[in-house]
């Protein structure tokens, strides 16, 4: 068998349970060579398993430890690893544990898993400098209502319909634990990362539209526009402003620049 | 390749006490793959570590023995790594981590054939071209062996190294495992690898089932091991030498105390000689 049909024959082993490379290896007649087999075999669902682990540790704790190597072990083989680290494996279990379960509960543990996913990718998002305010009250007041801002690389937004977050701060020590995970009304959260701790926290609807429209491309004139629709033309200024100091604070402005565009 | 004394696998566990407290290690070997990320906690402990240390980088997903082509994506990524930190060297595994797209996220084992070394060779000059260095490649413990194999192990690591002219890593604890499990003398091994090719020594701990070991990095260096280490301090000399601690990972101290076990070994041995 030529090195490329022995490679495919092995991982098919491996992956599908497909026998063939038997005929390929030493001693496979011998008593112990399931068990040597099977530290490929099952070392690879192991070491999936582990890692799914470290990545989603508050479902883990939320399902128990049966039921959540049983639910990993099905979607190990239905989801084969193609990235180079083990540490990006299990990205689509929250979409996965949705077709499972058809429950409120089932709802909320897919929350919880895409929440984790979420705050990793948080975690290892490339590094950059939040804008310094200093920079900004250099800006000529005339030139305010075109300016438009760009986030760090860091920043996400989280958007909930069940308590699965409260359940994962309860699991944090960080709140008391609700009675159960279940459906709750929908909430916007925002997550970013200060030095190499992350952080998050609720968005009002005002402030998360701001946000989404600054994404967009909006310049600041735009953005009091949309605030003129919650308080009076007068106070909008002041209002959006007000919320932007709050942004360069929490540090998730990456840099500023001039736009007429419309959005 | 410059001797870098004594060093240990940096461990995320260790992070903070190897920052306050400045050990006493000669460097510290990074696995590749954690830090192959866009920004974070990791990479920034990784620059304020290699601030007071050489780090040297061990990856595991070079697949440098698989048939699929090579990953440039990743190559660019490990030599940008390489180049922030100014890595002493590159290190990998003679292994195949999967074909078709795929990675089983292990380290298969090759066949020891002449197919084997020809679609190897060349694999690893376009690397060491593209990296502009020569990299060093790891003996893999294994737990089944291929029928069509030609040669031994070291016969195809000599072979290897000397036909691509790239360095090797021994890892002794595998030398150690494989000796047990595919039925060689590990003395011959270590006889049978080429001297000015050695550029690193991994020392581990493994895990003996009822009729093989599996290569577990999950508990302190075996007896056997140690032996076997002194062997290997006789043939090649110093060597820069590394103890790698994947599971159940004990304080910093304790780590350290295994490495002066590994430094008193060498000494002895320099004494005598």
């Amino acid at each position: 068998m030529r090195l490329r049909e022995l490679q495919q024959s092995f991982q098919n082993r491996v992956l599908r349970h497909r026998r063939g490379i038997e005929s390929q290896l030493n001693d496979a007649q011998d008593e112990d060579f399931e068990p040597r087999l099977d530290a490929y075999v099952g070392g690879y669902r192991t070491r999936l398993i582990e890692a799914l682990a470290a990545s989603y540790p508050v479902l883990k704790a939320t399902l128990g430890d049966d039921e959540f190597e049983h639910e990993m072990r099905r979607y190990i083989e239905s989801t084969d690893s193609r990235h180079f680290s083990v540490r990006h494996y299990g990205s689509t279990i929250g979409e996965r544990l949705q077709g499972r379960f058809s429950t409120p509960r089932g709802q909320a543990l897919t929350e919880l898993a895409e929440w984790e996913w979420r705050l990793a990718d948080v975690f290892d998002a490339a590094d950059d400098s939040p804008l310094d305010v200093r920079e900004l009250a250099a800006v000529a007041p005339l030139l305010w209502p075109t300016l438009s801002f760009s986030l760090r690389a860091c920043v996400r937004w989280f958007d909930s319909r069940t308590n699965a977050i409260q359940w994962w701060r309860a699991a944090n020590g960080l709140r008391d634990k609700p009675d159960e995970l279940t459906e709750s009304p929908p909430s916007r959260w925002l997550i970013w990362r200060r030095g190499v701790t992350t952080f998050f926290r609720a968005l009002g609807p005002l402030e998360s539209e701001l946000l989404e429209q600054l994404r967009e491309g909006a310049n600041f004139r735009l953005l009091c526009e949309r605030t003129a629709l919650e308080v009076s033309d007068a106070d909008a200024p002041q209002r959006t402003a007000s919320l932007l100091r709050g942004w360069l604070a929490e540090e998730i402005i990456l840099d500023f620049g001039f736009s007429h565009a419309a959005v | 390749m410059k001797t870098l004394g004594f060093g240990l696998g940096l461990r995320p566990d260790h992070y903070d006490a190897i920052l306050s407290e400045r050990p006493s290690v000669g460097f510290f070997e990074a696995l590749t793959e954690n830090y192959l990320v866009p920004g974070g906690k990791a990479l920034q402990y990784l620059e304020r570590i290699r601030a007071n240390y050489p780090i040297v980088l061990h990856g595991v997903s070079l697949s440098i023995g698989s048939t699929e082509p090579l990953n440039h994506e990743y190559l660019k990524l490990l030599k940008g790594l390489s180049r922030r930190i100014q890595a002493p060297w590159i290190s990998d595994h003679l292994c195949w981590t999967g074909t078709e797209g795929l990675n089983l996220h292990d380290l298969m084992p090759m066949p020891y054939t002449e197919e084997a070394l020809n679609h190897l060779v060349p694999r690893i000059e376009e690397i060491q071209e593209f990296l502009g260095e020569r990299i060093l490649l790891e003996n893999v413990s294994s737990y089944v062996g291929y029928r069509s194999s030609e040669m031994s192990e070291w016969e195809f690591l000599s072979e290897l190294s000397a036909r691509a002219d790239c360095l090797l890593l021994l890892d002794v604890n595998n030398v150690y495992v494989n000796s047990v499990n595919h039925h060689f003398d590990a003395e011959v091994f270590i006889r049978g690898v080429p001297r000015k090719r050695i550029a690193q020594i991994h020392l581990a701990g493994h895990e003996r089932q009822d009729t093989f070991i599996i290569d577990t990095h999950d508990a302190p260096i075996a007896q056997a091991v140690w032996m076997l280490y002194q062997s290997a301090c006789k043939r090649f000399g110093a060597v820069s030498t590394l103890i790698e601690r994947d599971a159940n990972i004990p304080p910093l101290k304790d780590m350290l105390e295994e490495l002066a076990l590994a430094q008193t070994t060498t000494s002895a041995i320099e004494a005598a000689a």
